[in-house]
């Protein structure tokens, strides 16, 4: 039985945390977090639509479930705008929790490093329980474990790129260097690319897209977790180490002379 | 009055407090939903206390779809 996922205040069974965006539909949306086994789902802080307020109650919908929340700051370009998207998500959820996003660049979707330290040092300072969504450096994760975030989210490649993990040695160096947490985020195209992040020695990995964006979203969320299960599993069992040349498996004594045989 | 009600210009029949504005704007109140008012967190117990002021620029905002 495999140790539970810890962050801050939580304590989670499955390691896969999905978000809840780009579905078809509420109903495939959940029957895919059941399919994933996931117990956080993340969530973002929008206006209320005013020409229909009583509209969309995902809250409501997720917590029916017993889904645990983790709000973002997505969107957000400046620090001022995430922190207080941070308290708001706060007074609306009554959780501490936050996965903090400070876009750089349109294009790319590109964490802002410069930015994201100076923000998760002042909502640490506020008492949130930060996740920085950041670049796959190990220096900045480092930094950010320093200031007291409680776990990083490295991004494997940019956000709905599907491009999995491009830089999986840096995943390597960010396990070895960096106590927190590590959960990827970002890039999983398919259950493959969860599988290398569990296998590197993250903790968990975020993803949405991938499953949401499937051509069957539930089949995909179970596939999710199977490779999250298996990842894991053989990070826990340990692989071998890679050689450039083979190495017999068959034992190498005791093997038969075939003779001479005329003809 | 005129204030700033979620990026738009509304017009206001005063004095009205915050809980009052949720209530005629029909924003369900039970939970998921905050609001800013002038670039600061509105506390929920504080929102029958906090009235809304001419110029007031105000954000009601609510947890929805996400990655």
């Amino acid at each position: 039985m495999d140790r539970p996922l810890k962050f801050g205040s939580e304590s989670l069974g499955s390691r896969l945390i999905l978000g809840s965006a780009r579905y078809p539909n509420h109903d495939v949306l959940l029957q895919a977090l059941r399919a994933g086994g996931t117990e956080m789902v993340t969530v973002a802080i929008r206006r209320v639509n005013l020409d229909d307020p009583t509209g969309e109650n995902l809250v409501s919908l997720l917590r029916r479930e017993n889904f645990r929340l983790l709000p973002n700051t997505a969107g957000c370009y400046t620090v001022r705008d995430a922190v207080i998207t941070a308290e708001l998500a706060r007074e609306a959820l009554g959780t501490d929790l936050i996965k903090l996003e400070i876009i750089a660049d349109e294009d790319t979707l590109y964490p802002d490093a410069e930015k994201l330290l100076e923000a998760s040092r002042i909502l640490v300072d506020k008492g949130f329980q930060v996740l920085p969504y950041c670049i796959d450096d190990p220096v900045t994760c480092k930094k950010l474990e320093d200031l007291g975030c409680v776990a990083v989210m490295p991004l494997g490649s940019p956000i709905g790129s599907g491009m999995g993990i491009l830089n999986p040695y840096n995943f390597s160096i960010i396990r070895e260097k960096c106590q927190l947490p590590v959960i990827l985020d970002a890039g999983v195209g398919t259950a493959s690319d969860v599988a290398l992040a569990m296998e590197l020695g993250c903790d968990g990995v975020l993803l949405d897209t991938a499953v949401a964006h499937a051509k069957d979203p539930v089949l995909m969320a179970e596939a999710m977790r199977l490779a999250c299960e298996a990842g894991r599993k053989a990070f826990l069992a340990g692989r071998i180490p890679r050689k450039y040349y083979a190495e017999a498996s068959s034992p190498t004594g005791g093997k038969i002379r075939g003779g001479r045989k005329a003809g | 009055m005129k204030i700033s009600l979620n990026g738009e210009r509304r017009d206001l029949e005063g004095p009205v407090n915050l809980q009052e504005l949720l209530t005629a704007l029909r924003v369900p109140t039970g939970g998921g939903i905050a609001v800013l008012v002038n670039g600061e967190v509105a506390r929920r117990a504080q929102w029958a206390e906090t009235a809304i002021r001419a110029e007031d620029e105000i954000e009601i905002v609510r947890a929805t779809v996400g990655g």
